[in-house]
C-alpha cells in the first residue's frame, strides 16, 4: 500500500540514502534518491514530489538555503535529517519551511512514522479545509470552535483553542515557539511569547489523558511543539 | 598649566633653570656688546628665548621669560641704562610689541603642544582599542573555532552511526537476531557519543544559552518520552504535584532536559528489572526542586562529591558507559544558578536533587 506517488531523498552518503530509500519502498510508489542540492532541483522541476527527505550536510549547498529553494519550487512536507543537534539550527530550517526534523541517528521506524504523518496531512489537506478534526477520542469541532473528548465538553481559552486548532490542523508538523506564537496571538506582544509554554501546560492539563506524559501534543525541546495524534476514522490507516 | 602639571617634576625644575641660565648667560654676552648692538638685534634674541622656553617648558615658562625679557631690555638695553626708571627715553612701541609677540607666540605654541599631546593620547588610545579589538577577536575566533570542530566531530560520528544503526535495525526487523544485537550495541554507542559531545559542549558553552519561563509540567513531559527507550522493562514513576497552576521556573529548557534525562538514565541503571525509578518537582522555598530516586546500592560517603567528577568510575558500577552523565548534569546545573546534589533515600538508594533559581523576572 502506498501513501504517496513519489517521494524525493536528497542525501550524499549512499549507504544511508539507500536505506532511506529502502525503508520508504512501502510508503510511495516511487522513491527517488540524489546526491546534491542542484540534482535535487532538477529533479523536483522535473517530476514534483509528494514528499521530500532531506539531509543537511550536502556538499554542495547550505541546508537553509536548499530548503528554502525546495519550498518555491513545491509545497510538499519536507523532512529534515541532520547530523549536527544545534536547536537553533532546528529553529531556522523549520522557519525556512521544512515540515519536520529527524535528528541523526534516528531509528528506523521512528523516522517512517514521521513521514507517514506528513503524508497523512498532506492528504488531508488534498480534501479540502475539514470541519472537524479527531486526535484519538478529542474531537475538535473548527466551524463551532469546540473540543470535546469522549463526548464531554472542554472548556478553552480563546488562546488555548488557538495553539490546538493551529496544531490540530498540521498534525505532524513541528512549529517553532515563534509559529506558533504569530498563528495563536496574531502578532508579537513581546513579553507574551515567554508565556507559550504555560499555555501549552494548561491546554495539556486539560486536554491530555497523562499531562506528564503528554501524547496529542509533544515537545521537541529547544525547538517547538508538535500534534503527533493520528487522526482517526480518516481514509489512510497505518500499514 | 596642563602641560607643565603633567611633566614629571624634576625635569621641570630642570627646564627652568636651564631657561632662566640661558637668559642670564644671554643677557650678559649682549650686555659686554651692547655699544655694537642695535635694540632690535636684542630683542629678536630675547624674543627667541621666549620662544624655545614656551615651546619646551610651556606657557607658564614663557609668560616668565616674556617678562624678565622686558625687565632685562629696560633695564640694561635702553638709555639710560643700567636704570630702572618711568623717565627713561623709552621706545614704549618696541617694548609693547615684543611683549604681544612673546605672549602671542606662547599661547600658540601651548596650544600646538596640547594639541599634539592629545594627537598622542588618542593614538594611544586607538593602539589599545585596536589591541582590545584584537584580543576579543582572536577568542571569539578561538570559541567559533571550538564549536566547528565540535560540529565536525558530531557529524563524523554520527553519520557512520545512522548507517550502523538503520542497516542493523532492518536486519533486526528481517528476524537476523545478529542485527538486534548490532542495533543495541550502535545505540549505547550513540548514547556514549552523545555524552562525550555534550560534555565538549558544556565545557565551551560556559553559560545558560536560553533561559525563559518553563513549566515544570513540560519538562517532566519530554523527559518521560525521552527515556522511554531506556526502560527495558523497569519503570518511571512521574509525580509532578497536585496542584491546579503548573509550577513555573526560569529555566534552560534543553539544558535541564538534559540533566534529568543523564539523572533518570543513572537511576534505572540502578533499578532492578520491574523496579522503578521515581521523579518529583515541587517548589521549595520558590526555587523549583526536581528529584530522581533509585533503590539502588546507594553512594559510599568517599564517594560522594566523586561520583561528580568527568570519567569517575565507582567499583559497583556496571561496564558500558563513558562516566560523563553525572559530571554533564553537575556543570549544566551550575551554569544555571542550580546545584545538584545526591543523599541517601530512606529505605535504601539514591535521591539526586536538583534545584534550579526562582522564576522571578517576568512572571
Amino acid at each position: 500500500m502506498s501513501y504517496a506517488e513519489s517521494i524525493l531523498v536528497i542525501e550524499d552518503d549512499e549507504r544511508i540514502r539507500e536505506i532511506v530509500v529502502s525503508a520508504l519502498r512501502d510508503v510511495a510508489r516511487v522513491v527517488r534518491g540524489v546526491a546534491t542540492a542542484s540534482d535535487a532541483l532538477a529533479s523536483i522541476r522535473a517530476e514534483p514530489p509528494g514528499l521530500v527527505v532531506l539531509d543537511l550536510g550536502l556538499p554542495d549547498a547550505d541546508g537553509g538555503d536548499t530548503c528554502r529553494r525546495i519550498r518555491e519550487l513545491s509545497g510538499a512536507p519536507i523532512v529534515v535529517l541532520s547530523a549536527r543537534h544545534q536547536e537553533a539550527e532546528k529553529v531556522a530550517l523549520l522557519n525556512a519551511g521544512a515540515d519536520d526534523y529527524v535528528a541523526k541517528p534516528f531509528s528506523l521506524p521512528e523516522f517512517v512514522a514521521r513521514v507517514l504523518a506528513q503524508l497523512r496531512r498532506a492528504n488531508m489537506y488534498g480534501s479540502g479545509r475539514p470541519e472537524r478534526l479527531a486526535l484519538g477520542d478529542l474531537v475538535i469541532d473548527l466551524d463551532r470552535r469546540t473540543a470535546a473528548r469522549a463526548g464531554e465538553p472542554i472548556r478553552l481559552t480563546p488562546v488555548e483553542w488557538n495553539l490546538l486548532r493551529v496544531l490540530a490542523a498540521q498534525p505532524g508538523r513541528t512549529f517553532t515557539h515563534q509559529q506558533l506564537f504569530h498563528a495563536a496571538w496574531g502578532k508579537t506582544y513581546g513579553d507574551a511569547q515567554q508565556h507559550l509554554r504555560v499555555h501549552i501546560t494548561h491546554l495539556r492539563r486539560k486536554i491530555e489523558r497523562n499531562p506528564a506524559d503528554p501524547e496529542l501534543i509533544v515537545t521537541e525541546p529547544g525547538v517547538g511543539y508538535r500534534c503527533e495524534a493520528p487522526p482517526t476514522g480518516g481514509h489512510v490507516s497505518d500499514p | 598649566m596642563t602641560e607643565a602639571v603633567r611633566q614629571p617634576p624634576r625635569r621641570r625644575l630642570a627646564l627652568w633653570a636651564g631657561w632662566l641660565l640661558a637668559m642670564a648667560a644671554v643677557t650678559i654676552v649682549l650686555r659686554v656688546t651692547r655699544e655694537a648692538a642695535d635694540l632690535s638685534h636684542v630683542e629678536l634674541v630675547y624674543l627667541l628665548l621666549v620662544l624655545g622656553a614656551s615651546a619646551t617648558g610651556g606657557g607658564a615658562i614663557g609668560v616668565v621669560m616674556a617678562a624678565a625679557s622686558v625687565a632685562c631690555i629696560d633695564f640694561f638695553f635702553q638709555e639710560p641704562f643700567d636704570l630702572i626708571s618711568v623717565d627713561k627715553r623709552v621706545d614704549m612701541l618696541v617694548l609693547v610689541t615684543f611683549l604681544l609677540t612673546a605672549m602671542v607666540a606662547t599661547a600658540l605654541l601651548t596650544r600646538a603642544r596640547r594639541q599634539a599631546a592629545e594627537a598622542r593620547r588618542s593614538a594611544a588610545d586607538a593602539r589599545r582599542f585596536a589591541d582590545e579589538a584584537a584580543r576579543a577577536e582572536a577568542a571569539a575566533e578561538a570559541s567559533r573555532l571550538k564549536e566547528l570542530t565540535l560540529a565536525a566531530m558530531s557529524h563524523d560520528l554520527r553519520t557512520p552511526l545512522t548507517s550502523i544503526s538503520a542497516h542493523a535495525q532492518a536486519l533486526a526487523a528481517a528476524g537476523d537476531p545478529a542485527g538486534v544485537t548490532i542495533a543495541e550495541q550502535a545505540a549505547l554507542l550513540s548514547r556514549l557519543v552523545e555524552d562525550a559531545l555534550g560534555f565538549v559542549e558544556t565545557d565551551i558553552g560556559t553559560q545558560a544559552r536560553d533561559v525563559e519561563v518553563n513549566t515544570a509540567d513540560d519538562v517532566i513531559g519530554a523527559l518521560v518520552r525521552q527515556t522511554r527507550p531506556l526502560l527495558e522493562g523497569k519503570h518511571l514513576v512521574v509525580d509532578i504535584g497536585s496542584a491546579d497552576q503548573p509550577l513555573l521556573g526560569r529555566f534552560d529548557f534543553v539544558q535541564t532536559l538534559r540533566i534529568l534525562t543523564n539523572l533518570v538514565e543513572n537511576a534505572l541503571r540502578y533499578t532492578a528489572a520491574g523496579g522503578s525509578a521515581d521523579v518529583a518537582v515541587a517548589a521549595v522555598g520558590g526555587w523549583l526542586q526536581f528529584t530522581v530516586a533509585d533503590r539502588g546500592p546507594g553512594i559510599a560517603p568517599s564517594e560522594a562529591e566523586a561520583v561528580f567528577t568527568p570519567f569517575y568510575r565507582g567499583g559497583s558500577r556496571p561496564a558500558g558507559r563513558s562516566g560523563l552523565g553525572l559530571a554533564v548534569a553537575r556543570r549544566l546545573a551550575t551554569v544555571q544558578g542550580g546545584t545538584l546534589t545526591h543523599a541517601s533515600r530512606p529505605g535504601g538508594g539514591t535521591v539526586f536533587t536538583l534545584r534550579l533559581p526562582p522564576a522571578g523576572g517576568t512572571e
